[in-house]
Order: C-alpha cells, then structure tokens, then sequence
C-alpha cells in the first residue's frame, strides 16, 4: 500500500513552494489524489506494482518545474488576495466612514468655517471633521498593518480618502466645462489651490498625523 | 520568437480545454486530464507540472472555483467548477480559437490536408 501523500512530500521536498501550512497541505492532498489514481487505472491495466509507480512518477514530470508553476501561480492568488486586504479594504473603510462622518455632520447643522482670502477665494474648515480624521487615519493604518500589509500599503490606506477627493477634483474640471456655464471660475488656479488645500491636502495632513503613530508603533517592515 | 508563439498557443489552447470540460460539469484534476487525453485521442495529454499550475491559475482569475468533495470511490478530491466568469471568457476564447483555425485553413489548407 502506497503512502502516496508522503511520496509527494519527498518529491517536493527542496522545491520552495512557499506556502503557508494549510495550502501546501491542500496542494499535496490533490497531487497525492492524482498520482493515486494515475497508478491505480495502471494496475487495473495489468501493469506491475513497481512499473506503475515508476511510470506515475516519470510521467508526473519534472517535479521542479511542477513547484515553480504553483508557485507562481499560488503567488499570484495569495497577492491579489493580500492586497485587497491590505489595501483595497482598509482603504474604502477609511473613505466610507471619513465621507459617513462629513455626511452626518452637515445634516446635523454642522457648518465649515470660512476663511476669506479675498473675493474668490475661500478657505472652508469642517474643523469637528478635520478633528476626528486623525483618529480615521490611524484606524485605516492599523487594519492594513495588522492584516500584514507594509508600511507603503497601510500609509495609501490612511490616505486613501485624500487619493479619492484628488480624483473626483480631477474629474470636475472636464465635467464642469461641458454642464456649467461658470466653469471659466474653476480655470483659476487660486481656486483650484484652496480646493486642493480644503480637500486633499489638509484632510490628508491630519489622516497622516493619525497614521503615523501607528506606522511607528509596529515593528517596522521593509517600504515597499 | 518561435518558442513565444508555440507557448502561447499550448497556453492557450490548455485554457480552452479546460474550461470547455468544465462548462460540462465540475471536474477534479486526474478526471480533467484523462478526459483531455480521451477527447483528443491523446493528441493532448497533461502532465502534473502543466495541468495543476494551469487550474490554480484560472482560479486566481476567478474562472474556476475548487471545492473539496467526495467522489464516487468515496475519495476526497478537489473538484473545479466554472464560474459566471469563466463561462464569460469561454465564448470569446471559442470564437478566437475558431477565428485561428480559418485564418490557418485559408492560408495553409489545414482542414483539407
């Protein structure tokens, strides 16, 4: 009776699959369920027991080969996965509840402070908002990190909101030239430097604030 | 340049394959590959090294989906399964392939040789 997990195992033994204890598991499971089977429908033909697993065997191909294709192709599966946890999700829990907070905030009367600098250009403080981005920041930061992601991945989490408004901001130019008959407003880069300002770069000033306790306090990890 | 094409056509020709036998119903690896090889009367056959890293593939795609079950003998085996996906990249992948063979058919007569 063959041990045909273990022969597996032998054979990839030295290949560096690298994968976590539970899929390579599950990778040996299948190989092993193959092979079996392999040797098995072999036997059924009349073929001896050492000629069927010499067969089996040669006929599973360069085992090397066989490991650098799973370990590709696994690398790919564990990097889409680790990303979206990483990053992707972190990243839209802090914009979710950085936009949530905003919306609650001006339904509840809530009413940015302006700053004039002149007749066109406005400053507008959601200070309450700005006050409790920190807090949002470090939160994104902390669930990247803690879902493994790097110090990279977990600071793009943090400002992910700032990233999103960046790109609406962009996409209201063309759209504004095209529906609104004032767009020659937008045009101005003294409005575009406080939209800018109100918008992304103070928003993502107070998130990093936020994030970067959190990035010191874990063990660092290597940037990228 | 030689060998990228010849890659690319066994790649390509091992996704359809696969995803063709499983939009019949939901297979597990060692049945994927014999009814491969029964198909094309061994014109293709799939070694371990080649099919197992081509399935985790589409599966990291999304196209298929793998769930661990028993077969008939009782065995616990990883059976793979199209996703709507997968069945979205099959009809595209058919008509390239059919597209390939007339494009080859008028240039070298392929079908009447």
């Amino acid at each position: 009776m063959h041990d045909w997990h273990r022969i597996v195992r032998e054979r990839l033994a030295g290949t560096n699959l690298n994968l976590s204890a539970c899929e390579y598991a599950e990778v040996v499971g299948e190989l092993a369920g193959h092979v079996e089977e392999a040797y098995e429908t072999l036997r059924e033909c009349g073929i001896s027991v050492a000629e069927a697993e010499k067969r089996v065997l040669d006929e599973a191909g360069d085992w090397s080969e066989l490991a650098r294709g799973i370990r590709h192709s696994k690398a790919e599966v564990n990097n889409m996965s680790q990303r979206t946890k990483t990053l992707w999700l972190p990243g839209l829990f802090t914009l979710a509840t950085v936009m949530a907070l905003l919306n609650v905030l001006t339904r509840t009367g809530w009413q940015p402070r302006i700053i004039w600098i002149n007749s066109d250009i406005e400053f507008a403080l959601y200070l309450p908002w700005l006050a409790v981005l920190p807090l949002f920041g470090a939160m994104g930061a902390w669930w990247s990190l803690r879902a493994g992601g790097r110090r990279l991945e977990s600071l793009i989490s943090a400002l992910f909101p700032t990233a999103a408004f960046l790109g609406v901001f962009c996409l209201i130019l063309p759209v504004s030239l095209i529906v609104d008959g004032h767009a020659h407003v937008m045009l101005r880069m003294a409005y575009w430097a406080t939209a800018l300002c109100n918008w992304v770069i103070l928003p993502g000033v107070v998130l990093l604030l936020g994030a970067l306790p959190v990035l010191k306090l874990r063990a660092a990890r290597p940037l990228v | 340049m030689g060998k990228r094409i010849h890659s690319q056509i066994a790649r390509g020709s091992a996704e359809l394959a696969i995803l063709s036998l499983l939009a019949e119903q939901p297979r597990y690896g060692y049945e994927i590959a014999r009814r491969i090889e029964e198909k094309t009367q061994g014109a293709l056959r799939f070694k371990l090294a080649s099919l197992y890293p081509m399935l985790y593939e589409l599966e990291s795609r999304g196209w298929v989906k793998a769930r661990w079950q028993a077969n008939r003998a009782g065995r616990d085996r990883r059976y793979y399964c199209l996703t709507a996906a997968g069945r979205r990249k099959l009809a595209p992948l058919r008509r390239e392939w059919r597209y390939f063979f007339k494009a080859l058919d008028c240039l070298a007569g392929v079908a009447h040789a």
